[in-house]
């Protein structure tokens, strides 16, 4: 009974609380899923967004560098004849107007030696010219404008300048000549482009020239200090449009981007694991909050069901206690709805039940009254005839005193007997019954018997059962007696037993072996015809019902020695009448 | 009955209350960035150009998110040290960096020995426990920021070769908080031609 | 029954312990830091001008207590490069200082520089080299001190009047009547230099001058030296007045007439430098315009100290320091 009771009160809410569980666990993976892959997609996106502004942003300078090299070209260069004065006079305001964005510019014919230069450059031999890259360059690619190499510029502010340049013709002495024009362009446009992009350790942008040398990377002071170390270039360098790969343990998205005209890479690196880390605490937040959302339901959930259930199992243990025999419990009322009408009813139920065996008892006791009452009468009857046959023989016989003390004899024995109506009456007064008895029996009998009380005063107030000596006088007389010719003694001793009373009636007969005094005890056993028919079984169950199992009539005796009934009955006054 | 289902309204409510400050908590954690701060003197009479070397401070200090807490001192006394180790001990700094303190410092026998304190130095190695410098060299190094006129004899090989010493780099080194001696660097024509150490010349 | 009563409890008063705990930590205040960081960007320290400002800053910011705090500053000198100024701003963004003091090496930039300390949730105070208006009304938190220049231009012009009325026969050289002068001014585009020479020429204007030549030179002393020496030499001679923008710059020329030896024109600058101070009291330079630093330097910690308590209601955006003319005879230090 109580393991299944175990079982269903917590199979349900677990099984309730699981699937709650799963429920916000296959949210949260869904969620952080979702949410991992969003994230991821807008980094790209808008890393993506960020390179090609980027990316356009440096070809808009780049084009404005073509745009000032071609205008250089076809506004001076072919406008002045190199020889003359204006060329050089012309040239020389042009690059001082630019001087924002062009350090210096020279011009070289196409063996390499120096037509013009600006005031601020040196004079280089054409040995040298004719080895530089730009200068080879601008003779190969005669369509379009180079962008050389960066070079670091040692004046005043030592910064870095990119070497142009373009071929071009000019005028000589009238004739068209072929040659180069040089033009030393500040880096500080395309910087201060790449410089406006993050530059963090976790978010950077670096530029690649054409031979995938760096041309701009904003740690470039730490990388020649061998502080760090740019290890993306080739990954990007093969790269499509982004990728995402590992390094170090951390996760990088490279995005690389050509430059128009130039060749030149810009090449954006982010960290992923630090936004990773940014979007941690976001994650952490939504999984508490559902963690705790969880555990709100579970926990109501669970409340939930004890509120349905313990009103039931309260029930259940009520009804147990009443099926125990525990007839006064009753079920608290309490509970939803109809949980509470079930205990009402049974209540209801319980009250009608307690009403009925409360019936029953009443109905048991009257029974037992009666039946009391009934064992009561079947005592007279008898006695009567016998007595009455006796003094119908002494009268017969002309014993007329005889008769006459045994009518009053037995007068006082029925006045006893009657007891008007009572059951329990006082010792005093069943020894008065007694004693007529045995003075009936004795004149019937002629005197084969003596008999003898010892009774103590003190006792004869309390009460007793009507008839409850006089049966076992009835047994001593005739199972005792019997197969005596005199000598015969009866005693009755009335004593204090234990602080109840005893009450011996002892006899000097056959004795009865062990056998017979169960017999006696528990078989109905009507004496004779001649007794009064009651037998000390009845008297010990009457003793019994009345005042408890623990008192009775005891029977000892000793074969050729005599019989002692003993009749233990606890101290009642008068006052306490019970039934 | 009654009292009992108070009871679990009470903890209903207090579960909610747990997850509203939890998130607040979570929040204002992310809000706040984790930085660590660092201590660093300058002396106050510029000895020589230190932008090099503050250049390569303040990179570390951004690279690792560090807060500077700067002075500029032009005298301390060892009481003086000892109380601004203190102070800045209290101000969560992880460690004091002395640039320099030759000028600033006043000598002490026991010279400085401190957990936590690391001075970029010339001559006073043997007072700190923790020291950045450069390794001596007999001939006559040039430290960063170099003069473009010197840049310039390089190039032209008027100067045929000069040791170069990268303080960018001591400077980034020395926030590390571990000693360190660095090497002067070769500067030849070739080199300046190769445009390697540009980076270091180059504003 | 009973103990599940306890139990119960218990579990209830342990999670009210918890969420106390909680609330705690989340309104706990940030552990605050024990000093008030400065950050300043300077936009050259070889202008001398520039090297005694920042060191009265210094000072005066060493002396300062904000809120009981004492005052940590960094000082990032730019060089005269505004690549260099742009990165170093990065860094002084990243160290996220309570108060960032500028003097913008290119200040028609200041637009993008405004927005992005406002990003950083820094206040700013510009200061020396003046951006437009419209820039300084972009965002709540940006200040500027500076000096009246226009004023300190007309002080030149009132000293110049001043002293052609007293020894008009010693100055006019060439007795034509007129002061010959050579206008040396600062660095192209830049606020004070128009405005300076603006107010020099509005006060003047009743004045017989003639303008004999005109060059830029950037505020440096090198540069004006090197500069005036390409002027025509028959200029140069009969110069009877060089009108410089700054201190520097008299000194450049200064320097160019003492090299040559050549006969000392009336010379006037703008900053009151040490040097130039000297060279007046001794009587071999006319006279400066004082534009009190000092007081430059002392609105810029009260600025500051307002700036930190948030309460700068009484503060306009710009503020003028007002100049006063130094020669040998006013002697007003």
């Amino acid at each position: 009974m109580k393991n299944r009771k175990i079982s269903i009160r917590l199979v349900f809410p677990v099984v309730m609380s699981a699937s709650i569980a799963v429920c916000i666990i296959s949210c949260m993976l869904l969620f952080s899923y979702y949410f991992s892959t969003y994230f991821q997609k807008d980094a790209i996106e808008k890393t993506g967004k960020q390179k090609n502004a980027l990316a356009q942003s440096l070809e808009k300078e780049i084009d404005n560098m073509n745009d000032l090299t071609n205008s250089i070209y076809y506004q001076e260069i072919k406008e002045y004849d190199v020889s003359g004065r204006l060329f050089s006079e012309e040239m020389q305001q042009r690059i001082n107007r630019e001087t924002d964005t062009i350090y210096a510019a020279a011009l070289y014919d196409a063996n390499g030696r120096d037509l013009w230069h600006s005031e601020n450059l040196e004079n280089m031999q054409k040995e040298e010219i004719r080895e530089t890259t730009w200068f080879r360059q601008a003779k190969e690619n005669i369509e379009t404008i180079n962008y050389g190499q960066k070079k670091l510029l040692l004046n005043g502010e030592s910064c870095y300048i990119y070497e142009i340049s373009r071929y071009v013709e000019y005028i000589d002495h009238g004739s068209m000549k072929s040659g180069v024009l040089l033009l030393d362009y500040y880096t500080d446009s395309m910087d201060s482009v790449l410089q406006h992009y993050k530059n963090q350790k976790s978010a950077y942008c670096y530029l690649l020239d054409a031979d995938n040398q760096l041309l701009y990377h904003p740690f470039e002071k730490q990388i020649v200090s061998g502080l760090y170390e740019e290890k993306t270039i080739k990954v990007a360098l093969a790269s499509k449009n982004y990728k995402i790969y590992r390094a170090d343990g951390e996760r990088w998205m490279l995005m690389r981007q050509q430059i128009g005209y130039t060749g030149w890479n810009v090449v954006l690196v982010s960290s992923m694991s630090s936004l990773d880390l940014e979007n941690r605490n976001l994650y952490s937040v939504a999984w508490f909050t559902l963690l705790l959302v969880g555990v709100i339901l579970i926990f109501l959930d669970i409340l939930l069901f004890r509120s349905f259930t313990n009103p039931v199992y309260r029930l259940l243990r009520t009804m147990q206690e009443f099926g125990k025999g525990n007839y006064e419990v009753k079920a608290e009322e309490e509970g939803i709805g109809e949980l509470k009408n079930l205990s009402a009813h049974f209540n209801i139920m319980a009250d009608k039940l307690q009403k009925q065996m409360e019936e029953i008892r009443e109905n048991e006791r009257e029974k037992q009254k009666m039946e009391k009452k009934l064992l009561q009468s079947q005592i007279n009857p008898h006695f009567l005839y016998n007595t009455l046959d006796s003094i119908i023989w002494m009268i017969r016989s002309e014993e007329y005193e005889g008769a006459g003390e045994m009518v009053s004899l037995l007068a006082k024995f029925f006045r006893t007997s009657l007891s008007q109506g009572k059951d329990m009456i006082p010792l005093e007064k069943e020894l008065e019954h007694a004693t007529s008895y045995l003075a009936i029996q004795n004149i019937r009998f002629k005197d084969k018997f003596e008999f003898k009380v010892k009774a103590d005063p003190a006792l004869l107030k309390y009460l007793c059962p009507k008839l409850s000596i006089q049966p076992l006088l009835e047994n001593a007389i005739y199972h005792g007696m019997e197969g005596m010719y005199e000598d015969g003694e009866i005693e009755i001793h009335i004593y204090d037993k234990d602080g109840n009373i005893g009450i011996d009636v002892a006899d000097n007969g056959l004795g009865m072996t062990q056998e017979k005094i169960d017999y006696i005890m528990h078989n109905k056993v009507v004496s004779s015809k001649r007794g009064s028919g009651i037998g000390v079984r009845n008297v010990n169950e009457r003793i019994q019902l009345i005042y408890g199992e623990e008192y009775g009539i005891t029977i000892t005796s000793e074969l050729d020695e005599g019989t002692t009934a003993t009749i233990t009955i606890p101290k009642m006054e008068e006052t306490d009448e019970t039934e | 009955m009654r009292q009992s289902r108070k009871k679990h309204a009470v903890l209903i409510l207090l579960l909610l209350l747990i997850a509203l400050v939890s998130t607040g908590l979570m929040t204002k954690h992310s809000k706040i960035e984790k930085r660590s701060r660092m201590t660093v003197v300058f002396p106050k009479n510029e000895p020589e150009d230190l932008s090099a070397l503050q250049d390569g401070i303040r990179d570390y200090a951004y690279d690792h998110q560090v807060k500077l807490d700067v002075w500029y001192k032009e005298q301390m006394s060892a009481e003086e040290l000892k109380k601004l180790i203190k102070e800045e001990k209290k101000n969560n700094s992880k460690g004091v960096v002395l640039v320099y303190p030759e000028n600033y410092l006043e000598k002490q026998a026991d010279g400085y020995v401190y957990k936590d304190v690391l001075a970029v130095t010339d001559r006073m190695q043997k007072e700190f426990k923790y020291y950045a410098s450069f390794a001596e060299s007999k001939e006559k190094a040039y430290r960063l920021p170099v003069k473009t006129s010197v840049l310039e004899q390089v190039k032209n090989g008027k100067k045929k070769e000069i040791l170069l010493e990268n303080t960018y780099k001591l400077g980034y080194e020395s926030m590390k908080m571990k000693t360190i001696t660095l090497k002067p660097v070769k500067l030849d024509r070739e080199t300046m031609e190769s445009g390697k150490y540009d980076a270091l010349f180059a504003g | 029954m009973k103990s599940k009563m306890d139990k119960y409890n218990l579990i209830l008063v342990g999670l009210f312990m918890f969420l106390v705990i909680l609330t705690i930590l989340w309104k706990m205040p940030q552990k605050e830091d024990r000093y008030v960081h400065v950050g300043i960007a300077a936009y050259d320290l070889d202008d001398t001008f520039m090297e005694s400002y920042i060191k009265d800053l210094q000072d005066k910011m060493e002396q300062m207590k904000i809120e009981g705090k004492k005052v940590s500053y960094e000082i990032y000198d730019a060089k005269g490069s505004s690549r260099k100024q742009e990165k170093q701003l990065q860094r002084m963004y990243a160290q996220k200082y309570d108060v960032i003091l500028v003097n913008l090496v290119e200040p028609s930039s200041a637009a993008s520089m405004i927005n992005d300390a406002e990003d950083a949730d820094i206040p700013v105070i510009l200061f020396n080299r003046e951006a437009d208006d419209k820039d300084l009304k972009i965002v709540k938190k940006v200040w500027y001190v500076g000096t009246d220049a226009k004023a300190a231009g007309a002080m030149q012009g009132e000293m110049l009047k001043k002293i052609w009325e007293e020894q008009k026969g010693k100055i006019d050289r060439n007795k034509n009547g007129k002061l010959d002068y050579v206008l040396v001014e600062g660095e192209e585009t830049h606020f004070d230099a128009i405005r300076r020479t603006n107010g020099f020429l509005e006060s003047s204007e009743d004045m017989p001058m003639n303008q004999r030549a005109n060059l830029s030179a950037d505020w440096k002393r090198e540069l004006a030296t090197t500069k005036f020496a390409k002027l025509d030499k028959e200029i140069i001679n009969n110069a009877e007045a060089v009108i410089c923008n700054n201190d520097d710059m008299a000194l450049g020329v200064y320097d160019y007439y003492k090299k040559h030896h050549s006969q000392m024109p009336v010379i006037l600058g703008i900053n009151n430098s040490p040097e130039m101070n000297r060279k007046i009291m001794t009587g071999e330079i006319y006279g400066t315009v004082d534009n009190k630093m000092e007081d430059q330097v002392g609105h810029i910690c009260q600025l500051m100290k307002a700036i930190l308590k948030e309460n700068t209601k009484k503060y306009k955006k710009v503020w003028y320091s007002t100049p006063h003319a130094i020669t040998r005879t006013s002697c007003r230090e």
